[in-house]
């Protein structure tokens, strides 16, 4: 069969000849060209009564999710083409304060005073993720339990907690500058942080912000740098001044800084 | 400002690290590159896979748009591009026919699909048809893109197009048929 004769015959099945009496004669003239007319529209109706798939609105937050995770992955500091050093040098910072610290410390009164005025300088009661285990601070029901099926990640180092406490303090101090949604978030992020604190056994949270922004001068470098990207979120009900400060990872949904 | 200028716009933005930018281009198209791959690919997890790498594709390569086309085919190009690589992959694994199912336990999208009405039995004799032959039915008879902008999505000429559109239809009457004798 000729493309010629093909193209008439689809074109017949499918309604948009404006002149159908060449393609009618065609099939009209033999049994190959009516089975293959047959065949067009018989393809063409089936795939007519199909209708239009969507997603539904936890596969579109999954979607969501998972593509900012792989985003942020391949954006990080430590993504290819950084300098090496680059990468080390916040673990080198890092560790250089914490033996400063405990070495200071430590003569002081020992270990146990050292760690003792760490959690003191980290600012009121503070609860890194590994202490949340069982208990629940505050001492609401709303509060996290590691028993949800939430992460926990692993504990904080001291330089950690210290960071987390006084990003804590900041955002209580500014009221959320640096931390706050912008006016664009839409429902679809809504929902995938709300997955997110749900994933982190963060019921009765709610978000009130994300520091996923190097350049924000609100934030502290170091934070911005060592600890992106934080869904930060408060127990319902509660004004973010006076309220317990969850920090969780937007990769792994997991919880890593309770503070307040 | 034409839709070509907000796209230049757009990606110009993603190119300089602004990812509202690019929530709004995903926005825009998730949708429909969903539908896209789940039509070919036969398989709602699967689909959900090639969306997900479709976008992760199109913000590595965002730099290398040139505009000569819209922004929505460039998108598409690279979805059944991402769906072709899957499929090759599972035909290595030789992994079984993909039915179009999803996990039982998520309720909306079993709702969703049922809304959907995609007939069983069309979506196995889609899936019986050549990678080739099944993405132009899809992007053609499916989803209504004209053929100038099938043939764009596929990097082949017009007359392709068509070519695979009416073998395509003949082969899948075929498969329709043998279900149903």
């Amino acid at each position: 069969m000729r493309e010629h004769e093909l193209e008439l015959i689809a074109g017949l099945a499918e309604g948009s000849l404006e002149d159908e009496s060449e393609a009618r004669t065609l099939i009209d003239s033999s049994a190959e060209h009516r089975r293959e007319y047959e065949a067009q529209l018989l393809a063409i109706e089936s795939l007519g009564s199909v209708g239009v798939p969507r997603m539904s609105d936890s596969e579109r937050s999954r979607l969501h999710r998972d593509v900012w995770a792989g985003l942020r992955s391949e954006t990080a500091p430590n993504a290819p083409g950084v300098p090496w050093y680059y990468r080390w040098a916040p673990i080198a910072a890092g560790l250089l304060v914490v033996v400063g610290v405990v070495t200071v410390l430590g003569q002081l009164g020992g270990e146990e005073a050292a760690t003792q005025d760490l959690t003191e300088a980290a600012g009121a009661p503070s609860t890194t993720a590994a202490d949340t285990a069982g208990a629940p601070a505050g001492g609401e029901s709303e509060e996290p339990t590691a028993g949800d099926d939430g992460g926990v990640a692993t504990p904080l180092d001291a330089r950690s907690t210290l960071l987390y406490a006084g990003e804590a303090e900041r955002l209580r101090e500014s009221g959320g500058e640096g931390s706050a949604f912008g006016a664009e978030q839409d429902d679809s992020t809504a929902i995938e942080l709300s997955e997110c604190l749900a994933d982190a056994g963060l019921t009765g949270y709610r978000a009130v912000g994300t520091i996923d922004d190097p350049a924000s001068e609100a934030v502290a470098t170091t934070i911005a740098e060592t600890l992106l990207p934080i869904i930060t979120a408060i127990p319902e009900g509660e004004e973010l001044p006076a309220a317990t400060i969850a920090f969780v990872d937007r990769r792994t949904c997991e919880l890593v800084y309770l503070d307040g | 400002m034409t839709t070509a200028a907000q796209d230049a716009e757009l990606l110009a933005r993603v190119v300089a690290g602004d990812h509202e930018a690019f929530n709004q281009i995903m926005r825009n198209h998730e949708d429909r590159v969903f539908s896209v791959c789940l039509r070919i690919m036969g398989h709602r997890e699967q689909a959900l896979d090639a969306t997900q790498e479709t976008f992760l594709t199109a913000f590595r390569k965002a730099g290398q748009f040139r505009g000569g086309s819209a922004l929505g085919t460039w998108i598409y190009r690279i979805a059944v591009n991402t769906c072709y690589d899957q499929l090759r992959k599972q035909k290595r694994r030789r992994s079984e026919p993909m039915p179009e199912h999803m996990d039982p336990s998520d309720h909306a999208a079993e709702v969703a699909l049922e809304a959907a009405a995609m007939r069983p039995e069309i979506q196995r004799a889609l899936s019986l048809l050549p990678p080739d032959f099944r993405a132009v039915i899809v992007l053609s008879d499916l989803e209504g893109m004209a053929l100038p902008d099938v043939a764009e999505v596929l990097g082949v000429p017009i007359g392709t197009v068509k070519s695979r559109i009416f073998r395509g239809r003949r082969l899948l009457a075929e498969e329709l048929r043998n279900q149903n004798p």
